[in-house]
């Protein structure tokens, strides 16, 4: 089978990967633009995903994922092989990266305002963040915000944005045109879908921003617009909850996220209409906001 | 903010105060302010230290916390 090699400088960082599954190279020219393809090694994370070997190779045909010679997840089905690239990088990220205080949380920004998204799996994180980025926002991240350590800054990592289950149908009614990956079913989290941002994310993908704002947000179908302030112990809860290492990066951890809550507007957004949540951003928090 | 084994940082809208333990990466939030949460500790008999579990917490950053139980 042809082993392909791809360089790609998603800043801030540079990957090389190396595959025989046809189908993972496919998604990555379809889904990353261009301007991610570099022809020479700038590489921080060595990555391969190769076929599993033996009778594997032939029944039901697994991907084996492998980032510097470590096997962090166990084979998965072929099929699944471009979204375990994509959790890959993740996990090479988040357990690797100590220059940054990383937080689970998607970043968008607008008129140079940042709002963090922190939230656990199945508050909707995603689709919010798929909506805002094809409705006026700038994507800096889908899954983490990689802060300066003491500051509000933001740095960006701009990836596909991981859509899973019935939130795919409502990004492909939403966004016709959009570029999506093929479809990965029955994965650990479901069906899952990647999309690419639009070009305004990738071509600002070396901006960094400041953050003004932390919502966690919360979908239920069943509840209107509900927007409860937090106050700066609340908010540090919440966060630290989703902060991966801010704990090993010590005092200059810790004082990250104390500034980050006392430097902005903290909420709990509960949601059933994307767009109210939006009107609500622009309208009553971005105003407000001091760089 | 000081260096030191644990830090205790009151939130400047008064909403709580947290300890981080350097050594461990412990966190833990209390909806005190910091001359609240001292008054607090040296009282055996405040509602803080009557709670069992928050007494067990306390003592990750406190390891020297004289409770009568």
């Amino acid at each position: 089978m042809t082993l392909s090699q791809q360089f790609l400088s998603i800043p801030p960082f540079c990957f090389e990967l190396t595959t025989d599954i046809p189908l993972v190279s496919k998604n990555i020219e379809h889904i990353y633009p261009p301007s991610a393809f570099k022809d020479s090694p700038c590489t921080d994370y060595f990555l391969s995903l190769k076929h599993g070997n033996g009778l594997r190779r032939f029944i039901r045909p697994q991907a084996r994922f492998l980032a510097d010679q470590h096997e962090p997840f166990k084979p998965v089905d072929l099929n699944h092989g471009f979204a375990v690239f994509e959790w890959g990088m993740n996990w090479c990220v988040a357990t690797q990266e100590m220059r940054f205080v990383i937080i689970h949380a998607a970043v968008l920004e607008k008129d140079g305002k940042a709002v963090l998204f922190p939230a656990p799996p199945g508050s909707g994180k995603s689709t919010l963040t798929a909506w805002l980025a094809f409705n006026g926002w700038r994507l800096l991240s889908d899954e983490m915000a990689l802060m300066i350590p003491g500051s509000q800054t933001v740095v960006p990592f701009v990836r596909p944005i991981c859509l899973k289950n019935r939130s795919i149908t409502l990004a492909k009614s939403w966004f016709p045109s959009a570029n999506f990956s093929t479809i990965a079913k029955n994965t650990h989290k479901g069906d899952v879908v990647h999309l690419s941002p639009p070009s305004h994310s990738w071509d600002n993908n070396t901006v960094p921003a400041q953050v003004v704002a932390i919502v966690f947000p919360r979908y239920d179908k069943n509840e209107a617009l509900t927007v409860t302030q937090l106050n700066q112990a609340q908010a540090f809860s919440a966060l630290a909850e989703n902060a991966f290492n801010f704990s090993l990066g010590g005092q200059a951890g810790f004082e990250t996220i104390v500034q980050l809550v006392e430097k902005s507007q903290c909420y709990e957004a509960c949601y059933n209409d994307v767009a109210e949540l939006a009107e609500f951003l622009t309208q009553d928090v971005l105003p407000y906001a001091n760089l | 903010m000081k260096q030191q084994a644990v830090l205790t940082y009151s939130f400047k809208d008064d909403s709580g105060t947290v300890l981080f333990n350097l050594g461990s990466g412990e966190t833990m939030v209390l909806g005190l302010t910091r001359a609240e949460l001292e008054q607090q500790l040296q009282n055996p008999e405040s509602d803080l230290l009557q709670n069992s579990s928050t007494r067990s917490a306390l003592r990750s950053f406190f390891p020297d916390l004289r409770i009568s139980s």
